[in-house]
């Protein structure tokens, strides 16, 4: 048996596939692209969780649990003593938070708060010595830190700022700008190399000082204790790993994760090429097959035979496509660490991580679906005696799509019923868009032999002869067709159902920030253009000055920030309510839709025993007005009565909207993330902002925002996202485009006498050309006109709900027109596109050498 | 050697079923150089892809050296193919990326021998057809004739005991033709050997002839 497929393989199938070696590189680049999509959406995957884990195992060193009150209510120092009570505990307070330079140059650190005694037994620290006389120890810098102002810097990002010991930085810190002098710098080791050495140390008492409460810290790291015994030692409090991500990463995580699933689609779509091409391939060597056949092949030993040399072509595609992946990889990691950031500078990827597991899977995927897409057309072509296939002109005619297409319709129909499924089981999704385009495939050839036939008129009318002739040719082989349409039409749909979604998205967001928040200007202590979230929050003082100015008509103070509800970490955002009561009044043109002035709302807002949660929050923890809700503090536990929901898009995972005086008395913080400015009328807004930066911007690090402004960094980090789903589509049309080449030059190859006899009784080259031309326009449009009916149909429904099982976010559908503008035009630039060489081939056939073709 | 016994073959065309053969009965002896004639769409090469193996009769029996084909599997067909019968086709129906060598070994490249082992034999029979200077040129390279001898050739690699050919000078000019027919003659000698033509002149060769008409025997 090894013996004669050795042989049928080396005569028959590298020789057909070494001389067919565009059909060959079409079926390879498909499985190529489709494998590459998915190795690089699991490897940015991978790299940015290793990257996220390395930073974490590298800040926590030897610790293995962290105590806190909860999350970001952080916890007593007092309570110190009664962790290190435990027999072989060791136990180091630790302050953790991001901060951002200002002189000697802009830069964003991570800055710790350690007390180096407790903290060395816990993580290693190296002090740079470069410079010194003598080696220098951990203890002798780490004292330094006792000294007012002092600091210690990472080396890395010492040079890179030109500063040296005994130079001074400055500091936004929560009082104020501080300036603080670098006493030593530390060597990218243990937590140094956490987030690429961005990182600066103070000591204990002045972080408390300067971004936290007298008494309070982050949390204790721990080692050396068991879980129930901290428990114990510390009752109400809240023990847990200490590489847990935060609510942020989370998040972005989760997009992260998504793009896997995009991916799989263009798996999918590089399948339906690759069968398009076997097909192709298989009736193309009828002939051959046939005599082989009657010459004393097996059925067997035939389909063994062209199974496997797919398999050579699926192998080096999946090889080419891991490797192009791991190219990709570095573009899509690149992209999504600076999305991450953007929400809050979380990640530093520092080497690109690819999982033998991702290449194995990659690799299984590509040679899988080579021979799923090659089972069926070779299996066909074997069914029938070898006379038939002999006959093989007799074989296709006899071919009826009928039951093909009601199986195709069932297909959709269960693809749309597995929709509803999303709301209990996540992966419903996937299966129903596998659903959706296996239907079409199915249903397809004989759409297309009705579609065609009703264009015929139609473009007979328009184009005469080469039009009916481009019908015909269409209709001639439907399953072709239909495959290739289904190639374009999906990569189409993947493109206008994520436009749609995030189209949707955006202009809800946009009109909740446009019409909802009163401002006029923002007044924040973090740069939102470089991360939206976290940054410090700056003292409650400056409120008062902002109401100062001139420009102001009035103001109102907000705090945003986590807090743990009912158990789960989502977002409070505490408003100073009747100052923001006094700024809606201040907006006539916006009295529809004006918050919190529904009877009761207000008054108990600002009783402190009420708050309002987002429509999202509603949605996912199945919260409604008039339950109570907890929130955890420092002092335990807190009721509230929920008293509306609002619609509010700050926070994927929800928030809660409480009044600033009952956040202040529940945190016991003073600071403020933004004040949100009214402008007196007739002050010019760009005026105003100058005055604002310039009166604010001595003692305080502050950012002035428009609202426009808000909107633009807003609908950029979307346009971000948009991106990343960008790059796959791209890819996928890439793959559709081969898609219609394939197609079309085996129609010219099929067609070839047919081409000879037509010049042959008068049709000229121009004539030919645009009649291929009309063929791959029409297939264009059909798959375009899929496309874009999918991906409406997919934004609409099956994505708003993912996005609602996701996030609790339910937006009114916008229609994307430009996109679906674009997709039109992209389907027919992609049809005239993948044309041109084929009707140039055909054009240029030699009359009487393609009438003598057989 | 080949015995059809009231053997029926009906095709389903469209809507239509079309009886290509009729209750035919008749023994071809072994040795014996029979044609089948008869006008278009008598049942000739029907006739002869029942006797190859090719296709199952829909009633009726049928035996090739003793063993009863229409009883057969698919795959039992197509060992008695590769071993027993040798096919030439009208339309030569060589592979067009293979030699001449290697199209003439291809039976036995199938059954898995190496061409290394089987290249003399090819060649053997390449030189007595008289293509000895053409054994790596491919059949696109090649005249109508020097492609059906090659065809010939290829089913004469195996030694088969019958040789059937369909129509085997269909394709080609007289002389050509004539050519071919010399040399089905000579293999004659050594096997049973049944010839479907149309031409009276290339059943001249035949010891004996068969008349189809209408899917009966005349």
């Amino acid at each position: 048996m090894a013996g004669n497929l050795g042989n049928l393989l080396r005569y028959l199938s590298i020789r057909h596939l070494l001389r067919h070696r565009l059909r060959t590189l079409l079926g390879f680049f498909a499985i190529a692209l489709g494998v590459a999509l998915y190795v690089s959406a699991e490897v940015a995957n991978t790299s940015v969780i290793a990257a996220l884990e390395d930073s974490g195992r590298e800040l926590s060193g030897r610790a293995e649990w962290q105590v806190m009150r909860g999350h970001s209510l952080g916890i007593e120092t007092a309570m110190l003593a009664k962790v290190r009570a435990i027999e072989g505990a060791v136990a180091a307070p630790v302050i953790q938070t991001s901060a951002a330079m200002v002189a000697p140059a802009k830069a964003s650190l991570l800055l710790l708060g350690v007390d180096f005694a407790s903290d060395a037994m816990l993580r290693l620290w190296r002090p740079s010595d470069a410079a010194a006389a003598a080696p220098i120890d951990a203890a002798t810098v780490f004292a330094t830190l006792t000294t007012p102002n002092a600091i210690l810097l990472a080396r890395p990002l010492a040079e890179r700022l030109a500063v040296r010991r005994g130079d001074a930085v400055t500091l936004d810190t929560r009082a104020g700008r501080q300036e603080l002098v670098v006493t030593g710098l530390l060597e990218p080791e243990g937590p140094v190399r956490a987030v690429g050495g961005d990182l600066g140390v103070i000591g204990i008492g002045q972080a408390q000082r300067l971004f936290r409460s007298e008494g309070i810290v982050d949390r204790i790291d721990v080692a050396g204790a068991s879980r129930e015994a901290l428990l114990a030692a510390c009752p109400g409090c809240v023990v847990e790993p200490v590489r847990r991500f935060e609510p942020l990463v989370e998040d972005s995580l989760a997009r992260l994760r998504s793009l896997v699933a995009i991916s799989l689609i263009a798996v999918l779509v590089g399948i339906f090429i690759v069968y398009n091409t076997v097909a192709v391939a298989v009736v193309e060597r009828f002939k051959e097959i046939g005599t082989l056949r009657a010459i004393g092949a097996t059925r067997a030993e035939i389909q063994r035979t062209l199974l496997v040399e797919w398999a050579i072509v699926g192998a080096f595609g999946s090889v080419a496509g891991v490797a192009g992946g791991w190219l990709l990889a570095k573009l899509l990691v690149d992209f999504t660490a600076e999305s991450f950031n953007v929400l809050a500078q979380v990640v530093h990827v520092r080497a690109i991580v690819i999982e033998p597991t991702t290449v194995l899977v990659g690799l299984a995927l590509g040679l899988s679906a080579t021979l799923a897409a090659a089972w069926l057309p070779v299996r066909r072509a074997l069914q029938h005696p070898p006379v038939a296939i002999l006959r093989a002109h007799d074989f296709r005619r006899r071919e009826s799509f009928r039951s093909v297409f009601v199986l195709g319709v069932l297909c959709l129909v269960a693809g749309a019923c597995l929709i509803w499924a999303l709301r209990h089981w996540m992966t419903a999704g996937l299966v129903s868009t596998g659903l959706f385009f296996l239907g079409l495939a199915l249903a397809l050839p004989q759409l297309t032999t009705w579609i065609a036939r009703r264009c015929r008129p139609l473009l007979a009318r328009l184009c005469r002869v080469e039009g009916f002739l481009a019908a015909d040719n269409t209709a001639k082989f439907p399953q072709r067709t239909a495959l290739t349409v289904t190639a374009l039409g999906g990569a189409l749909a993947m493109m206008v159902a994520s436009a749609t979604f995030i189209e949707s998205f955006r202009t809800a967001s946009m009109r909740w920030l446009e019409y909802t928040l009163p401002f006029d200007l923002a007044v924040s202590s973090t740069d939102l253009s470089r991360a939206i979230y976290g940054g410090n929050p700056f003292p409650a003082a400056i409120a008062a000055e902002v109401a100062r100015q001139p420009a102001v008509a009035d103001c109102y103070a907000v705090r945003a920030g986590f807090c743990d509800v009912d158990g789960r970490n989502v977002m409070v955002v505490a408003v100073e309510m009747a100052g923001f009561a006094r700024a809606q009044a201040l907006r006539p043109e916006h009295a529809s839709r004006r918050r919190f002035e529904e009877k009761g709302i207000l008054p108990g807002l600002l009783a402190g025993d009420g708050l309002c949660i987002s429509d999202n929050f509603a949605h996912l923890y199945g919260c409604r007005p008039g339950d109570t809700v907890s929130i955890a503090t420092r002092a335990g536990p807190k009721s509230f009565r929920v008293l509306a929901t609002v619609e509010d898009y700050s926070w994927p995972r929800g928030c809660v909207v409480v009044d600033l005086a009952a956040y202040r008395k529940l945190f016991d913080d003073t600071t403020l993330s933004y004040v949100d400015v009214v402008l007196r009328p007739g002050v010019a807004r760009d005026e105003a902002r100058a005055q604002l930066a310039q009166a604010l911007g001595g003692a305080y690090s502050v950012y002035v925002f428009a609202r426009s402004d808000i909107q633009q960094i807003a609908g950029d980090a979307l346009d971000r996202l948009m991106a990343l789903s960008n790059v796959q589509v791209l890819i996928a049309l890439v793959i559709g485009l081969l898609g219609i080449v394939n197609t079309l030059w085996i129609s010219v190859l099929h067609r070839t006498r047919e081409v000879g006899l037509l010049r042959a009784i008068g049709m000229t080259r121009a004539q030919i050309a645009r009649t291929v031309v009309l063929e791959a326009l029409l297939m264009a449009t059909v798959g375009g006109g899929v496309g874009i009916a999918l991906g409406l149909l997919g934004g609409w429904y099956p994505l708003r709900l993912f996005t609602l099982q996701m996030t609790g976010f339910w937006t009114p559908m916008v229609v994307p027109w430009g996109y679906v503008a674009a997709a039109a035009g992209l389907s027919l630039a992609i049809g005239a596109a993948a044309a041109w060489a084929p009707a140039r081939s055909a054009s240029r056939l030699d009359v009487l050498d393609a009438i003598g073709y057989e | 050697m080949i015995r059809f016994q009231d053997v029926s073959k009906t095709y389903t065309q469209g809507a239509r079923q079309v009886q290509a053969l009729s209750h035919v009965t008749h023994t071809i002896e072994r040795g014996e150089f029979v044609a089948v004639m008869g006008p278009s769409g008598s049942g000739k090469s029907t006739f002869l892809h029942l006797a190859a193996g090719l296709d199952l009769p829909t009633s009726g029996q049928l035996f090739v050296d003793g063993a009863a084909t229409h009883a057969m599997s698919d795959d039992e067909l197509t060992h008695l193919r590769r071993n027993r019968t040798g096919l030439v086709f009208q339309f030569f129906n060589l592979v067009p990326t293979l030699t001449v060598l290697e199209n003439t070994a291809l039976p036995l490249l199938i059954a898995g021998h190496r061409l290394a082992a089987v290249r003399a034999r090819a060649e053997a029979l390449l030189e007595r057809v008289g293509l000895r200077d053409r054994l790596q040129h491919l059949p696109e390279e090649l005249s109508g004739g020097e492609i059906q001898r090659v065809a010939i050739a290829r089913a004469l690699v195996t030694d088969p005991q019958v040789l059937l050919a369909d129509e085997p000078t269909g394709n080609l000019d007289s002389a050509t033709g004539g050519e071919i027919l010399a040399l089905l003659a000579a293999t004659s000698k050594e096997r049973t050997v049944v010839m479907v033509t149309h031409d009276a002149k290339a059943a001249g060769i035949a010891e004996r002839r068969i008349e189809l008409r209408d899917g009966r025997l005349g």
